[in-house]
């Protein structure tokens, strides 16, 4: 069972139908600065409205649920990992975003590995997940030329993406991969 | 004796009939107190017709704020702890949106009568706000005085008997305008009636009361209707953004946001082939 897809998944669900605590999760730059180190983590489990968490759960639950099916480990890897690296990240190139919320890097991480993993097997639709890749690959060049999501609106309007985030998930997941590809050849010359 | 006696019992009458007639006419009588403000006269003090502003707002984001009571036009009016007290109940409901920075309550000596935008242009320049809420209210009180108030002749009875039927009507009205630009952005109205009996010993302050819970009432529905105009005003800069500029300041909110678009190519591209694997 994807545990870990599914557990996220519900923390996102309950975290959203509670809204005060959005307020403690989600990543800003001066509760950082008072040690308050979870926000890496949990910023991505907060979202500014119905439609952004929509979205944000239609791309990581199917991949999430495949992906973890297929590479336990390091899908869950990647959960651990990719978050605060998004998070220090953002946080590091873009200095005026104060504060910061949502999914879609963790999402764009995890179809990014699900698309590494597939093109690793033999018997992968190698054109399908090409072309899945590609997909991924064109929105985050058009995102950040336009400093704009293509057709995605919040329902705060002061509220701006962060096509960053993408890029940087699907940088973790290409890392997280042939890292543990290297860990497993690794293991197996020194057998 | 006799010829004596007539005129003291005329005077006697004249007198009973005189204190009826007067006392009557002010037991039955109808008081009225007004007590307002106006958005149009603050801004446009001496312009029968003013010139809409030519000008698209542009909205830097996250804004600042100001809120304030319309000057009052002259006689008694809020008291202005009062009145910060309702600003700030105000102020309080609008903080936690993000696209907020700061919300200022400004007190009325900030504000002078028939100011105008350039007592609004100061009050930028000194408080730093983008956008400035303000409040108008009308209230009106009315006293009748009903069958109880011929008690009040008995002296006793006005401290002990409501001969007085108060009837205060309140309304509130917050226009919100982009400083810069003079435009309305977008404005809401908070209405309240209450009524209430009072004895005539006590009927300032009863009328007094019943201003406080008018304002009251009134300010509730005001912030509810706020919210209302607010999402109406977010949806109508989302779907005609020509009306309104959005500009983004240093120090913003970010989104990590998938869309409809990357989800659908997904569907499209794995559809494809499914599609091309089944020939």
């Amino acid at each position: 069972m994807p545990w870990a897809t599914l557990a996220v998944t519900f923390v996102i669900v309950a975290v959203r139908a509670t809204p005060s605590l959005g307020a403690d999760l989600e990543l800003e730059r001066s509760a950082l600065d008072r040690g308050e180190f979870w926000r890496l983590w949990t910023a991505h489990l907060v979202h500014f409205g119905a439609g952004h968490l929509l979205w944000n759960l239609a791309v990581f639950v199917p991949a999430g649920v495949w992906c973890e099916r297929l590479a336990r480990i390091r899908f869950r890897a990647l959960l651990v990992i990719a978050p605060p690296a998004i998070s220090l990240t953002v946080l590091a190139i873009d200095p005026a975003l104060v504060r910061f919320a949502g999914l879609s890097g963790i999402s764009t991480s995890g179809l990014t590995l699900l698309a590494i993993v597939q093109l690793g097997r033999p018997e992968a639709d190698t054109v399908l997940w090409r072309g899945v890749l590609a997909v991924v690959f064109v929105k985050m060049i058009v995102e950040s030329a336009w400093q704009t999501p293509l057709f995605v609106s919040f329902d705060d309007t002061a509220v701006r993406a962060v096509p960053l985030a993408h890029i940087v998930g699907a940088a973790m997941a290409v890392i997280v991969y042939f890292a543990a590809e290297a860990l497993r050849r690794g293991r197996a010359y020194f057998r | 004796m006799l010829p004596l006696r007539l005129p003291v019992c005329v005077l006697v009458a004249f007198a009973t009939f005189a204190a009826l007639f007067g006392s009557g006419c002010t037991v039955f009588n109808r008081e009225r107190t007004d007590r307002s403000s106006s958005v149009v006269s603050f801004l446009y003090p001496n312009e029968a017709n003013p010139l809409p502003p030519t000008t698209i707002p542009v909205l830097r984001l996250p804004l600042r704020v100001g809120v304030a009571f319309v000057p009052s036009s002259g006689g008694r009016g809020m008291s202005e702890a009062q009145k910060l007290a309702l600003l700030e109940r105000v102020a309080g409901e609008f903080r936690a949106y993000p696209f907020v920075q700061s919300i200022e309550v400004i007190p009325s000596t900030y504000l002078r009568a028939q100011g105008g935008f350039t007592n609004l242009d100061q009050v930028r320049t000194m408080l730093g706000i983008d956008v400035i809420a303000l409040v108008a209210y009308d209230q009106v009180q009315f006293t009748d005085e009903n069958f109880l108030s011929l008690s009040y002749w008995t002296i006793v009875g006005a401290y002990i008997f409501q001969g007085n039927k108060n009837d205060t009507q309140t309304m509130m009205e917050a226009a919100v305008y982009d400083i810069p630009s003079r435009h309305l952005l977008f404005r809401a109205p908070g209405i309240s009636r209450v009524q209430a009996n009072s004895q005539a010993m006590y009927l300032d302050k009863s009328l007094r009361d019943d201003s406080g819970h008018g304002f009251e009432v009134a300010t509730g529905e005001l912030i509810a209707n706020l919210k209302t105009q607010l999402d109406a005003f977010r949806e109508r800069v989302k779907n005609a953004p020509g009306e309104v500029q959005i500009e983004h300041k240093p120090g913003y909110t970010g989104g990590g946001a998938m869309d409809g678009v990357l989800v659908g190519l997904l569907a499209l591209l794995g559809f494809g082939r499914w599609l091309w694997r089944r020939k």
